[in-house]
């Protein structure tokens, strides 16, 4: 089995899982009292965001193992991983704004969390504008490496920008230190998401690596 | 409200859920199709 087909039966998992967690987030998981519906969409908008992080995590830790060793695979695996982290940005970057509406009162305010989220899409988007714009392989990945690695470093602010800032989004409910704070059938729906996510970054990033492309060529 | 006093918010989780199968699903498909042209 080539790589393609594995990444093509990985991502078939992951839709027919996340069929699953609609299912089991609309009609198994029962309703929250104060939020009412919309509070299920932290369902998606959550492991969408876990995704978008472990993205560019592994965006900047494959860049920072090419600047190492030079070896092509971990651009290579970069440049997937990011296009992947802008498919699961634009997940979050949308789902989040509908469950802030009826929730907040508002589509958007410019509060820590929510800046960093979007200076992290935005660099999603320049990684892969600047990898459209260098013909040469070598010159490419090197510069691309260096602005992953700033993707990277970023990260851990937007996971902690709850605790270092004052900001409307709420912390987080299982990636904490002390135990999660979710009641046990809501807890599971978000696990089994967060699994879901997973699968499907895993099979987007398999076939992503396979085909390769994307990037601007000598000549 | 509803009667159990629950807000009426489901259309926004409506939305929220038919974007996120959309781009997922696109994606899905944007893949198959530039994996399906070829090396």
């Amino acid at each position: 089995m080539t790589l393609k087909t594995r990444g093509r039966w990985i991502t078939l998992l992951g839709l027919v899982l996340l069929a699953g967690v609609y299912v089991r987030a609309i009609w198994f998981t029962p309703l929250e009292r104060s939020q009412g519906g919309a509070q299920k969409i932290f369902y998606l908008h959550a492991p969408a965001a876990w995704s978008t992080l472990m993205a560019m995590g592994l965006v900047g830790l494959a860049s920072i193992l090419y600047l190492l060793m030079k070896d092509e695979r971990f651009d290579r695996f970069a440049a997937a991983s990011a296009e992947v982290g802008t498919a699961f940005a634009c997940v979050m970057l949308t789902t989040g704004p509908l469950w802030g509406k009826p929730v907040w009162g508002t589509w958007w305010t410019w509060d820590a969390r929510l800046t960093l989220t979007l200076f992290l899409f935005f660099l999603f988007i320049g990684y892969q504008l600047l990898r459209g714009a260098i013909a040469e392989p070598g010159t490419r990945a090197r510069f691309a490496a260096v602005l992953g690695i700033f993707g990277m470093v970023l990260v851990p602010f937007i996971h902690l920008s709850v605790y270092l800032f004052r900001t409307l989004h709420p912390q987080p409910i299982v990636l904490k230190p002390s135990a999660p704070s979710l009641p046990g059938v809501m807890l599971a729906t978000l696990l089994f998401s967060f699994l879901t996510f997973t699968v499907l970054y895993i099979g987007f990033v398999t076939q992503r690596y396979a085909i390769g492309g994307g990037d601007a060529h000598v000549g | 409200m509803w009667a159990d006093g629950t807000p009426p918010t489901g259309g926004y989780a409506i939305a929220a859920y038919v974007i996120a199968a959309v781009i997922v699903l696109g994606y899905s498909f944007i893949l198959y199709r530039r994996g399906s042209k070829g090396p």
